[in-house]
């Protein structure tokens, strides 16, 4: 398979980091409080896999950036359809003004 | 000479594009409010992620490869001004608290949404299939080889998707207000997908007479880079499957994801293939190019399941 690029050996180390800053980066979906911040992780882990797709593509061959495209595109979507779609008032978004609200995990009403 | 510059410039510019990501994260993890933290990383991030895509393409060997790369940039940007917005609007509709002296929101932060607004979205969503539809159905024809038709072909089930679950007017008229209650939209999802997907390889195996997966997919690569692809594979996985250290943050928009065929979907394709060319015993699929699927079915899947979990 042609390669397409020479590579200058720091590919690897540079996404090794972004996986460990991905993975750090993980601590603020821990915290919270809002579910837009942990929907801000799933884009984090769009835009970070591209990242390392792209990377990745100097050893990987060419077609992985295929896939950092159709990622790019696909997590876009995903935001969106978060934003306008599967946010639900109420009982989706633990409010930050209303944290006193008992329970934690009201995320599942039921 | 001119070789040693290229290089180091492109190192140059790897290691600035990994400065702004680590600001990115940075700030996300230390920013007071979603409206500030959206900052952090629609603006660090999509930074570094230039930075990077320069540095790759800088020591392209073809100016294909180079162009194909520098796309990937202004789409990502596109991408993370649309959703920092509608993340950034929709958190002041819901009256998200801001911290410390902001200046006022430039709309009416006050309205709460309608009830039943997300009918009207449908057109957006109808449209936004369509477009998805038609590239991935150019791309299925244009494309060479098998791989990258069938990255293609999960952009055209993506688009199909959308047209059928999200738009309102022709599921309306099909199966009526019903339609939009969760189980059917779940089970419908399931079975266009999959249905889509089972006619697609037999499409491809029709049309390329040729079924060389592991062809197409062979890859070699040091040690380092099939661990960090078995890392993003695990990862994947868990989070597709919302176990453990996912369990608790996911946004609802899980609830309808088709984990059960993500997790299948690549071995049944490669079992396809191999049961077609009556080559089974003979060649195995690498771990990096199960990744690559992976990944690419990831994001298919959020995107239904954060559509579906809307009712």
């Amino acid at each position: 398979m042609s390669m397409g690029f020479p590579g200058n050996g720091f590919e690897q180390p540079v996404a090794l980091f972004l996986l460990v800053n991905l993975v750090i980066a993980l601590l603020r979906a821990a915290r919270g409080p809002t579910v837009a911040d942990r929907m801000l992780m799933a884009l984090l882990f769009g835009s970070t896999g591209v990242g390392i797709l792209v990377l990745l593509s100097a050893h990987g061959g060419t077609p992985l950036i295929d896939v950092a495209l159709t990622l790019a595109l696909l997590a876009a979507i995903s935001g969106i359809a978060f934003a306008r779609r599967a946010w639900q008032s109420g009982h989706g978004a633990e409010n930050e003004t209303r944290r006193t609200r008992k329970g934690r995990d009201d995320r599942h009403p039921d | 000479m001119i070789d040693t510059l290229i290089e180091w410039t492109s190192r140059l510019l790897l290691i600035v594009g990994t400065f702004f990501y680590l600001a990115g994260t940075i700030g996300l993890l230390r920013f007071p409010d979603v409206y500030s933290r959206l900052h952090a990383l629609a603006k660090a991030d999509n930074l570094g992620l230039g930075y990077i895509v320069l540095g790759m393409a800088v020591q392209a060997e073809s100016l294909a490869v180079a162009a194909k790369l520098l796309m990937i940039w202004p789409l990502t940007l596109a991408a993370s001004a649309s959703v920092g917005y509608a993340i950034a609007r929709r958190a002041a509709l819901e009256r998200l608290a801001h911290a410390g002296r902001t200046v006022p929101l430039p709309f009416r932060a006050g309205r709460k949404p309608r009830r039943g607004r997300h009918m009207s979205g449908g057109l957006i969503f109808a449209v936004t299939g369509a477009v998805l539809f038609a590239m991935g159905g150019a791309a299925v024809i244009l494309l060479a080889d098998l791989l990258r038709r069938i990255l293609a072909f999960n952009l055209m089930g993506s688009g199909v998707f959308l047209i059928l679950t999200q738009s309102v007017a022709l599921p309306l008229a099909i199966y009526g207000r019903a339609y939009f209650a969760r189980a059917a939209t779940e089970s419908r999802f399931f079975w266009t997908l999959t249905g889509f997907l089972l006619a697609g390889l037999n499409a491809l195996f029709l049309s390329t007479d040729l079924f060389n997966l592991y062809v197409t997919l062979e890859i070699t690569g040091p040690l380092l880079l099939s661990a960090i692809a078995c890392l993003l594979m695990v990862a994947g996985l868990l989070l597709k499957t919302a176990l453990f250290p996912f369990h608790y943050w996911l946004p609802p928009a899980h609830g309808g994801a088709a984990g059960a065929w993500l997790l299948l979907n690549p071995p049944l394709i490669t079992a396809a293939a191999r049961v077609a060319t009556g080559t089974f015993a003979e060649s195995k699929i690498s771990p990096l190019a199960w990744a690559r699927f992976i990944a690419a079915h990831e994001y298919q899947t959020i995107l239904p399941g954060g559509s579906v979990a809307d009712d």
